[in-house]
Order: C-alpha cells, then sequence, then structure tokens
C-alpha cells in the first residue's frame, strides 16, 4: 500500500531538517566573520602600537643628534681652527642605539666632519636604520596529532 | 489523522520559525558588530598611513624651508592639501581615503607644524586623522614627529 503524502507535499520534520541546515550555517558565517575582524582589528592596533613606537624612538634620536650637533659646535669653537686637536675631541663617528621593542632596534651613525666654509654641517649621518635582532628563533612547529 | 498531521506540521512550522528568529537575532548582532569592527579597522589603518605620509613629508621639507609658511607650501604642493589661516594643513578623504571635496568627507588630516623648539633644538609638528562630522569628531590616531635640522657654520 502506497503512503499518504501530508497536505502540503512535505514531510513531518523536512521543516525542522531544513532549519538546522541554515541555523549552522548562519552561525558558521557569523563566527567566522567576528573570528576574522577581530583578528584583523588586534593586528591594526599592533600596527598602530610599532608605528607610535618608532616615532617616538625617532623623536629620541632626532634629539640625541641635536645634543651631538651642539657639542660638535662647541668643540669647533674650542679648537679655534685646529682640525687635528677637534677631532683628537671629538673623534671620527659616533653611533648610538635605541630600542624600538624586543626584536627591533633603530641604529644610527654619524660620520663627523670639519667644516670648512660657511654653510658646512658638522656631521653626516652615515646609517639610520631599524636592525632586526639576529638572534630570533622562529616557531617552525606544528601542532599535529601523532 | 489528516487534521493531526496538518496540525502537527504546522506547531512544527512555529517552532521552526520561532527558533529560526532566535538564531537570526544573535547572528544578524554578530554579523553587524563584525561589520563596526571592520569599518574601525580599515579607518584606522587608514588614519596610521596618511598621517605617516605627513610626518615623513615633514621630514623632506625641513631642511629647505627654515619658515613655517614656506613648508607648509612646500608639503601642500606634494599633498594635495591646503593651508588654512592658522598655517594648518586640511585634507578631506573619503571613506576609502581617497581625496575628495569637504562636503562629501568622512575623515579630515589636520597637520600643525609646531616650529622650532628652541630647549631641544627639534623642529616639530603632528598630523591626526578625526572624522569629519559633527556628530562625531573623535580623533582617530594623532603621530608627533620631531627632527633636528644640523647646525652649519656661519
Amino acid at each position: 500500500m502506497a503512503k499518504k503524502k501530508s497536505a502540503f507535499g512535505v514531510n513531518i520534520g523536512s521543516s525542522s531538517l531544513l532549519l538546522i541546515f541554515v541555523v549552522l550555517c548562519l552561525v558558521s558565517f557569523a563566527a567566522l566573520s567576528i573570528v576574522s575582524s577581530n583578528a584583523d582589528f588586534k593586528l591594526g592596533q599592533k600596527v598602530m602600537e610599532r608605528t607610535e613606537r618608532y616615532y617616538e624612538v625617532s623623536n629620541q634620536a632626532q634629539e640625541a643628534i641635536a645634543g651631538v650637533d651642539d657639542a660638535l659646535a662647541a668643540a669647533y669653537k674650542e679648537a679655534g681652527g685646529d682640525e687635528e686637536a677637534y677631532f683628537a675631541k671629538v673623534g671620527h663617528t659616533s653611533s648610538f642605539e635605541f630600542q624600538i621593542s624586543d626584536l627591533q632596534n633603530l641604529e644610527i651613525s654619524l660620520e663627523i666632519l670639519y667644516p670648512e666654509k660657511a654653510g658646512d654641517p658638522f656631521y653626516r649621518i652615515t646609517k639610520y636604520k631599524v636592525v632586526t635582532n639576529e638572534n630570533i628563533t622562529y616557531d617552525n612547529t606544528l601542532n599535529l596529532f601523532k | 489523522m489528516k487534521t493531526s498531521k496538518t496540525g502537527l506540521f504546522l506547531m512544527e512550522l512555529i517552532i521552526s520559525i520561532l527558533f529560526f528568529a532566535l538564531a537570526g537575532t544573535v547572528c544578524i548582532q554578530l554579523f553587524a558588530k563584525a561589520h563596526m569592527l571592520d569599518g574601525k579597522t580599515a579607518a584606522e589603518n587608514g588614519a596610521i598611513v596618511k598621517c605617516e605620509d605627513f610626518c615623513e613629508i615633514y621630514y623632506g621639507v625641513l631642511d629647505d624651508n627654515p619658515e613655517v609658511k614656506d613648508r607648509m607650501a612646500a608639503m601642500a604642493k606634494v599633498t594635495g592639501a591646503t593651508v588654512n589661516d592658522a598655517n594648518d594643513l586640511i585634507i578631506y578623504y573619503d571613506e576609502k581615503f581617497n581625496a575628495c571635496d569637504a562636503d562629501v568627507a568622512t575623515y579630515y588630516l589636520l597637520f600643525r607644524d609646531l616650529g622650532l623648539d628652541e630647549a631641544t633644538g627639534l623642529y616639530s609638528g603632528y598630523a591626526k586623522v578625526l572624522y569629519d562630522d559633527p556628530a562625531n569628531q573623535d580623533t582617530i590616531y594623532e603621530l608627533t614627529v620631531s627632527k633636528h635640522v644640523p647646525n652649519v657654520l656661519q
């Protein structure tokens, strides 16, 4: 004997199955979208902090360079035209390093110059570079079932 | 028998719709939250890039332009910003951070040159990006930059 179909041509339970499928899809996509945008937001915050820190350190570095420049101008005046005495006092190079993060430093090197005519500077920047530490150990492992 | 089956089906449909409405409400809230977070992230990322651009351009124009007015004019030429009466640079951006007119802007950037600080010997300025909305004029991002202009033999 053939089974009798329901009044709407749909069996009881099929709407529940459809609902379960649709709700599962909705929940999955909602969870994925919130996780993805949260990850983007966290990355954005890290970039923001890193940029702020870089400019903070860069400003400190400029302050240090200004200090060296003033000291060089004073030493030049003291030396009274004696180039050897000038270099004996200030040396030929000056370097400093500022920490940006645990992994990166801002390294600066200056070449000390002896100005000979009006308009000549007292130093030249030979290095102004963000250097990443060499002793980084990358995590190349994967969480695999054994 | 037919009546009870139809009744059961309708009951199931009603419960399904109720459950779907509940689940839908929660999921739409999550989608909306994700969308808002995406918008905030996009605004912050765009603001960082624009502030960095202006700070680096400031570095570039400092050596050749000792006067604030000249510096701002040089920066305006490069960036397409306008200089206002207070010698600040202002540029308007749409929601994708493309330069646009003030009346259709979503954000704007303001760059102020603070000039030479005699105590430290540094020229400094700051760039900040704000929402161009009378109801919300929060600063999205702000960056301060300083630079020493080398002394030269007089």
